[in-house]
């Protein structure tokens, strides 16, 4: 019964955070800035440029310095005025493009991790969906009790889990790799939204179920061998 | 586990075999194994009620409790 305590509390941690970020996200001060930050290797770590408007335009005064290109590229209807971005409605992107210039030591061990721990997720979400495709024909030929389930679920947990730590750590350094590109006068870059709360709160879920499994598992071994 | 089934000795008095018994007691044969060899969790009172009444015994007769040390010993015998 300890371990469901645990995974409880656990569970209502994880959602009252991420609730009250979403709402600090959607709400609040207005000069928290989330940029659309874009390397050219990989796709952007975040979205949503939540600012302040001047007459129905976002201004920001945003530099680049030297590992970017000095002009930049923005949706269809912003502007560019010498350093700074006059961005509406919401977004801009910022492309870094390599163009032979010598990789950083942060961009080299990006370069090193990026492919691996994509192949990782990518491997685990697999035999993710291979384990709960298992877990489900094995419900539905009625062996619901059964400790091999208990098992199965136990691991699709774990795995939902470790996907969330190593995809938050790649989409840190990929954020702070691309934002050493430019530098925002006035704003701050936030991490916030690199963490992905769905998957951590589903794999919470499930070992919760798992745990209860367990126990309606052993109660029903029990019952069984009740003569 | 400390309380023992005894069900053999008393089977073996009675010439009673294990698929007789189970019919008189209507358990199946697989249960009555499971409970002979001391691999059943719980007895409930209504099969106890069928079981003494068919061998015409008393529960004492078929459960006995044995300490854990003995109960290992037996079973190393």
């Amino acid at each position: 019964m300890r371990k469901i305590k645990v995974l409880s509390f656990c569970i209502l941690v994880c959602f009252f955070t991420a609730a009250i970020l979403r709402c600090y996200t959607l709400f609040g001060e207005v000069d928290d800035v989330l940029m659309n930050v874009q390397n050219l290797r990989s796709h952007p770590s975040h979205t949503n440029l939540k600012t302040e408007c001047i007459d129905g335009h976002l201004f920001i005064d945003l530099k680049t310095n030297g590992l970017a290109e000095e002009t930049l590229q923005w949706n269809n209807y912003s502007e560019l005025s010498g350093d700074s971005v006059l961005i509406y409605p919401t977004s801009a992107h910022i492309f870094m493009p390599r163009n032979g210039r010598p990789l950083t030591t942060l961009e080299k061990v990006y370069e090193k991790l990026d492919v691996p721990v994509l192949c990782i997720s990518v491997a685990l979400y697999v035999f993710i969906l291979i384990l709960f495709c298992i877990v489900i024909f094995s419900f539905i030929r009625t062996k619901v009790f059964d400790h091999r389930n208990v098992k199965y679920m136990r691991l699709i947990g774990v795995s939902l889990i470790t996907v969330v730590v190593l995809t938050t750590a790649l989409r840190c350094l990929d954020l702070y790799v691309s934002s050493q590109g430019f530098t925002l006068n006035g704003f701050d870059i936030a991490y916030r939204n690199v963490f992905e709360w769905t998957p951590l709160i589903s794999g919470l879920i499930v070992l919760l179920m798992c745990e209860i499994l367990r126990k309606a598992t052993d109660f029903k071994q029990e019952q069984d061998l009740t003569i | 586990m400390p309380i023992v089934v005894d069900l053999e000795a008393l089977m073996a008095k009675q010439h009673i075999s294990l698929g007789e018994l189970s019919e008189r007691v209507s358990i199946t044969p697989a249960n009555l194994s499971i409970l002979k060899t001391g691999k059943a969790k719980a007895v409930r009172f209504s099969t106890l009620d069928a079981i003494c009444k068919t061998l015409n015994c008393q529960p004492g007769d078929i459960l006995k409790y044995v300490s854990q040390e003995e109960y290992e010993k037996e079973n190393k015998i």
